[in-house]
């Protein structure tokens, strides 16, 4: 683990540990594929309405439905391939008759919201509480260790299968939609709520080995307060293992809130959303397995290059790795 | 008014299937230069949208016409992802449940199909009733040689014991015709203070002079008896063989089969009834030798197994699943596994928009929504034609006494301009309507997407509402609806009008039988002068006449006159869905070899 003896010079060779992963990280070619990748989902994401307009298509459209001669009368494409054409790149989905990269792209923008948001939350909850506690320890650590425990024995899928209907119900009128702000945010409580406890339990960890240190005790010595030692001298020191962390941790929440909107749980219609995809890929498999395609090969595209990333940090930010 | 409807079939040519991406490219639905028309012959002649013709006494006299080219022995399997909720004869209250029941038990009354035919004969009785009385008095006799599964003969004592059954408590499961009928009561619960069942002794209104004769009089004058009598609480039961609760997983057989075995939600096996005679019989046969019914299996395998004709899958045979989606386009395409297809009419089932009448009072909004309607893009979405043909009327075309009318014709994808002319006219503008569904399965999410995007193009914004099964339920039934509409799939109980206007559109019903708050003087009335005619013909002429009036508010948007796409293995024949019950009718099965 990198540590950072805060402001002062640590060796004979002046370089501090950012610009010493960053080389080591500019080194690793996975890496930086993994990293191209992930910078090009961004933009596509962010620059999703952009492309669209270029394309000239909308996500929600029901291009199938208007236009005669696309969707067959039971809704599947008329044309090969899932209606791969000219007008629809990769062709349209069966039944509603949406573009289905308009709803790719569109898809990884719900994706990556929901991902980068929870992470946020976690990053945040993990550090402070995380840091806090292993500084701290005593009483504080006992409760935070049952708490985590508590948190890691709860059925998190089971708990949102229930609430999505509970909410709905509850806080929505009657004669409203369930506003998609909502939804978004019910599931990034729900993933940042169960998401922080790993991330704190490493920091606690980390934190209470540093706690002994001398730097730590030099601190202590000087008089310096708890908030200094804890935010000045300990919280650098355990960056690293938050950025692997974090970067390791926004596939998995990709991974799982599609799971969620296969199980008909996440993100509803008409938001496109890669897991409904799936979930439609998988009932007109028989008929269009094009249409499974496309957001299978999107997601483990996505996932890979973020678990692919997320190893690449790993390896630069902790030498004793080095391959 | 019988009429044929041609079933709607697209056979899809196997396009070229360019490698386009990993070898996973789909064939593409497109139709071939040489789409053959219509389907198979037994597809032509199952489920067909035909009115019922009432049989003669000759028409009564068995045995059944003989199914062409049947024969004898083997052993049907019966492949049913679920068990029958009830067997029970006076609990059973569900198409699927009539029709597999007629193999091991009688009614006085049954549909004879020919042909895909339904004609309403005697079935333990030797006619379909007489009436007398201007439909107080309904006789009936019944057959010499009838007979229960121990050859004990079957009387008038047993049928009337069977309907007594009806009133007790722990059957208000089933139809609520007869108690309400014989004690002139407004519901089932007010008939049962007068008479509880059979522990309160004997029901005044049903006579049994004889072993063989069984005369009920009714206060009011009934015109649908014949069809009553053709329910499965119309089945005799035996007293010294009634064993409460126990009666609900075995009952004694009067039909062809008598049940050997039945582990509920497992397997129920049938043998041949030695004492049931083919000549007593003008509807059921005799062919396997015996039924092995299994449930639990899911659809998409047993399906799979059938198609492929893999383990049993040739022998085997649904009564109550439908081709999973998921198999229906592929199925369909292969003219070998087309072929396995049962497919037709569901009943006298329609699928209707139903509008909360009470939240939107204007007319011409309602006018608008049936303008609105994207009928064609909403089967579409839930998977095309299969479903049903495009409906026009509020009642099937199976029912007596049906005639096409089309109010307000529109185009089957919708006429937005049509719809905001009428939108315009209404009194208050409106902006926003609400449609609630029950969210069990995707297909309903993508269907209340279709309906946003016509909305939306007449410029109303539609808020759409998944609901769990049972708030559905609750809030469109029980409870308060906050809803302006929602779809609903209804059917008549017997294949006349007399219980579909009379049990949904009178004002004064509540809202689990008139659910959208439909409410017209003038029906009200009309409804209650019909109420008193006796006679069948004549009280089916004055409701369909009453319809029209009815549709005059569009109160409801007719959807579908729905369909449905069973499926048999190739061993198995006789396959037709049965014209009234909507499910493939297992008394004609058979086995090509065995």
């Amino acid at each position: 683990m990198a540590e950072e003896h805060s402001g002062r010079p640590s060796g004979p060779v002046s370089r501090g540990p950012f610009v010493t992963a960053v080389r080591a990280f500019r080194r690793d070619r996975t890496g930086m594929a993994a990293l191209a990748v992930v910078l090009l989902c961004a933009v596509l994401a962010l620059a999703a309405p952009l492309i669209a307009a270029l394309y000239g298509k909308d996500a929600t459209e029901h291009y199938g439905q208007n236009t005669p001669g696309l969707l067959s009368p039971e809704g599947l494409p008329v044309l090969p391939g899932g209606g791969i054409s000219a007008d629809h790149w990769f062709g349209i989905e069966p039944g509603l008759g949406r573009d289905v990269l308009a709803q790719l792209l569109y898809g990884m923008r719900t994706s990556l919201l929901v991902a980068l948001a929870s992470v946020a939350v976690i990053a945040v909850v993990g550090i402070v509480l995380g840091v806090t506690v292993g500084y701290l320890s005593g009483i504080a650590d006992r409760a935070f260790t049952f708490v985590c425990n508590v948190l890691l024995a709860f059925p998190t899928l089971l708990l949102l299968l229930a609430l999505g209907p509970v909410v709905e119900t509850r806080f929505v009128d009657p004669g409203e939609n369930e506003p998609v702000w909502m939804q978004f945010t019910v599931l990034i409580l729900v993933f940042a709520a169960f998401g922080w406890v790993p991330l704190a339990m490493v920091l606690r960890t980390a934190v209470r080995s540093l706690r002994e240190r001398e730097f730590i005790e030099a601190a202590r010595a000087l008089g310096a307060s708890r908030r200094h030692i804890v935010f000045r001298e300990l919280l650098p020191n355990v960056w690293a293992p938050v950025l692997v962390h974090i970067t390791l941790a926004v596939p998995g929440i990709v991974t799982a809130e599609a799971a969620l909107s296969f199980l008909g749980v996440g993100i509803d219609e008409p938001v496109p959303d890669w897991g409904r995809m799936i979930s439609r890929g998988s009932e007109v498999f028989y008929d269009d397995p094009t249409y499974m395609v496309f957001p299978g090969v999107a997601i483990l595209v996505f996932v890979l290059a973020f678990n692919l990333l997320g190893d690449a940090v790993r390896d630069a930010l902790d030498p004793r790795t080095a391959r | 008014m019988a009429r044929i409807r041609p079933r709607i079939t697209v056979v899809p040519a196997l396009a070229t299937a360019a490698a386009l991406l990993m070898c996973s490219c789909s064939a593409g639905a497109g139709k071939g230069a040489e789409g053959a028309k219509g389907g198979g012959a037994t597809a032509a002649k199952s489920g067909q949208r035909l009115t019922v013709a009432l049989g003669t006494a000759a028409d009564s006299r068995g045995p059944a016409p003989a199914v062409s080219g049947a024969r004898s022995g083997g052993t049907v399997k019966v492949a049913n992802l679920n068990d029958y909720s009830h067997l029970d004869p006076q609990k059973v209250y569900a198409g699927e449940g009539y029709s597999t029941s007629l193999l091991w038990g009688r009614q006085l009354t049954q549909y004879q199909v020919v042909d895909g035919r339904p004609k309403l004969v005697g079935d333990l009785a030797t006619d379909t009733g007489k009436s007398s009385d201007g439909g107080r008095t309904w006789t009936y006799r019944l057959k010499d040689g009838v007979a229960w599964e121990d050859g004990k003969p079957i009387t008038s004592a047993h049928i009337k014991y069977g309907i007594e059954r009806t009133f007790a408590p722990g059957f208000e499961l089933g139809p609520t015709y007869w108690p309400e009928w014989l004690t002139d009561s407004e519901d089932r619960s007010a008939a049962v203070k007068k008479y509880g069942g059979p522990k309160d002794g004997d029901l005044k209104a049903i006579e049994t002079p004889d072993d063989k004769t069984i005369v009920f009089r009714f206060p009011k004058p009934q015109s649908d008896v014949p069809y009553m009598a053709a329910q499965s609480s119309s089945s005799p039961v035996r007293e010294d063989k009634d064993t409460g609760t126990g009666y609900d997983v075995r009952p004694f057989a009067t039909g062809p089969y008598k049940i050997v075995e039945h582990k509920q939600n497992q397997s129920l096996t049938l043998e041949r009834n030695p004492h049931w005679k083919a000549e007593t019989d003008p509807i059921r046969h005799q062919y396997p030798e015996r039924f092995e019914f299994t449930f639990g299996k899911k659809t998409l395998n047993t399906a799979q197994e059938v198609f492929n004709a893999r383990g049993s899958g040739p022998d085997t045979v649904t009564t109550k699943d439908e081709v999973p989606p998921e198999l229906y386009a592929e199925a369909a395409r292969d003219p070998k596994k087309k072929e396995l297809i049962v497919a037709g009419s569901r009943g006298a089932y329609t699928n209707d928009l139903y509008i909360k009448n009470s939240r939107v009072t204007d007319p011409e909004v309602r006018k608008a929504i049936h303008y609105l309607f994207p009928r064609e893009q909403a089967r579409q979405v839930l998977g095309g034609p299969r479903l049903g043909d495009f409906a026009t009327t509020l009642s099937s075309p199976a029912v007596v006494g049906w005639k096409k009318y089309d109010l307000y014709p529109v185009k089957p994808t919708g006429d937005i301009e049509k719809a905001k002319e009428h939108l315009a006219r209404a009194k208050t503008k409106v902006t926003t309507l609400t449609y609630a569904y029950e969210s069990d399965a995707p297909e309903k999410d993508r269907l209340a997407q279709v309906l946003v995007d016509a909305f939306a193009k007449a410029g109303v914004k539609l808020v759409v509402k998944p609901l769990e099964k049972a708030t559905f339920h609750n809030e469109v039934f029980r409870g308060p609806a906050p809803y302006d509409m929602w779809l609903s799939t209804n059917s008549v109980d017997w294949p006349t009008p007399a219980t579909l206007l009379p049990d949904s559109f009178h004002s004064k019903l509540d809202a689990l039988a008139n659910s959208i708050r439909y409410a017209n003087p003038e029906v009200d009335k009309e409804l209650e002068r019909i109420a008193g005619i006796g006679d069948a013909q004549q009280k089916a002429d004055a409701l369909i006449a009453l319809e029209r009036t009815v549709m005059k508010d569009v109160p409801v948007v007719p959807f579908l006159y729905t369909s449905v796409s069973q499926f048999r293995g190739a061993n198995i024949g006789g396959a037709a869905i049965h014209p009234i019950y909507g499910s493939i009718a297992a008394a004609s099965l058979y086995l090509k070899k065995s």
